[in-house]
């Protein structure tokens, strides 16, 4: 209903509460939209939720991001408040995929390639982060990149 | 050490210096082209590091090999990634979300 007609209302029955008196105002009708597009900030803040999860269970207190940013950049973003000083604190660190490896770019310049064994779980991560949000966010095979029924979703997403 | 120069202007590479041209006498059919470019830097040992790499680098040879392949399988992930992001985005695929 528009507010003119609410407004309308309201003062021939001199009340702000129609409900008291009997006129109920319809709701508005919600349309279900199946084939909303979504954009890509959005699809990102989605595929960076199952990121999260990748890393064992996030601490209480902690948000906690991890997402592919573009073809040769993934992020890892974690804000948490400091029990001792109750600030905020926050750490952002870029992974940047060079031709001879990943560099880790970090706060205050800090550089360096990942190795060893921070660098075999950064690709197991990378991996995983792939399998699942083919399947969870967009529906397809990651094998082939093509939409899959068995991944189709049931109902909402 | 670096490279330098012998007495007589001559260029001689690093960890060659030091050898008096007596030693090309001694030794004058070892590596006989590489004696005629550098007459007072004949010495076996450190032209053979410098032609065959020492087995401790090859480790390190294989891990950059290996740290390409990474990056290479990463970069095309990421690719996959974007690819399904701008069909989703341009509605190629479809992606659907229900309002609640």
């Amino acid at each position: 209903m528009s507010k003119f007609l609410k407004k309308t209302l309201t003062l021939i029955a001199g009340t702000d509460d129609l409900a008291s008196i009997g006129i109920s105002m319809p709701r508005p009708r919600i349309r279900p939209r199946p084939l909303k597009q979504l954009t890509e900030r959005e699809l990102i803040q989605k595929e960076s939720e199952i990121g999260a999860q990748l890393f064992g269970i996030v601490p209480e207190g902690h948000h906690r991001q991890f997402f592919n940013l573009d073809r040769n950049t993934w992020i890892w973003y974690e804000e948490w408040v400091d029990p001792t000083t109750k600030k905020r604190q926050e750490s952002t660190i870029r992974y940047e995929i060079h031709a001879n490896g990943v560099l880790k770019a970090q706060e205050g310049a800090r550089y360096n390639f990942l190795e060893g064994q921070e660098l075999i779980n950064f690709v197991t991560a990378v991996q995983i982060y792939y399998e699942r949000v083919m399947r969870e966010v967009y529906h397809r095979d990651p094998a082939t990149g093509q939409r899959h029924p068995a991944f189709a979703p049931s109902s909402a997403v | 050490m670096g490279n330098s120069f012998n007495e007589s202007r001559e260029f001689v590479p690093a960890g060659f210096t030091g050898l008096s041209e007596n030693t090309v006498d001694k030794e004058p059919t070892y590596m006989p082209s590489y004696a005629q470019r550098y007459p007072h830097a004949v010495n076996t040992a450190p032209l053979a590091q410098e032609i065959q790499p020492a087995p401790t680098q090859r480790p390190q040879v294989e891990k950059m090999r290996k740290d390409r392949e990474i990056a290479a399988h990463i970069t095309l992930i990421g690719d996959r990634i974007r690819v399904t992001r701008e069909q989703t985005t341009s509605g190629v695929a479809e992606y659907g979300q229900r309002a609640a």
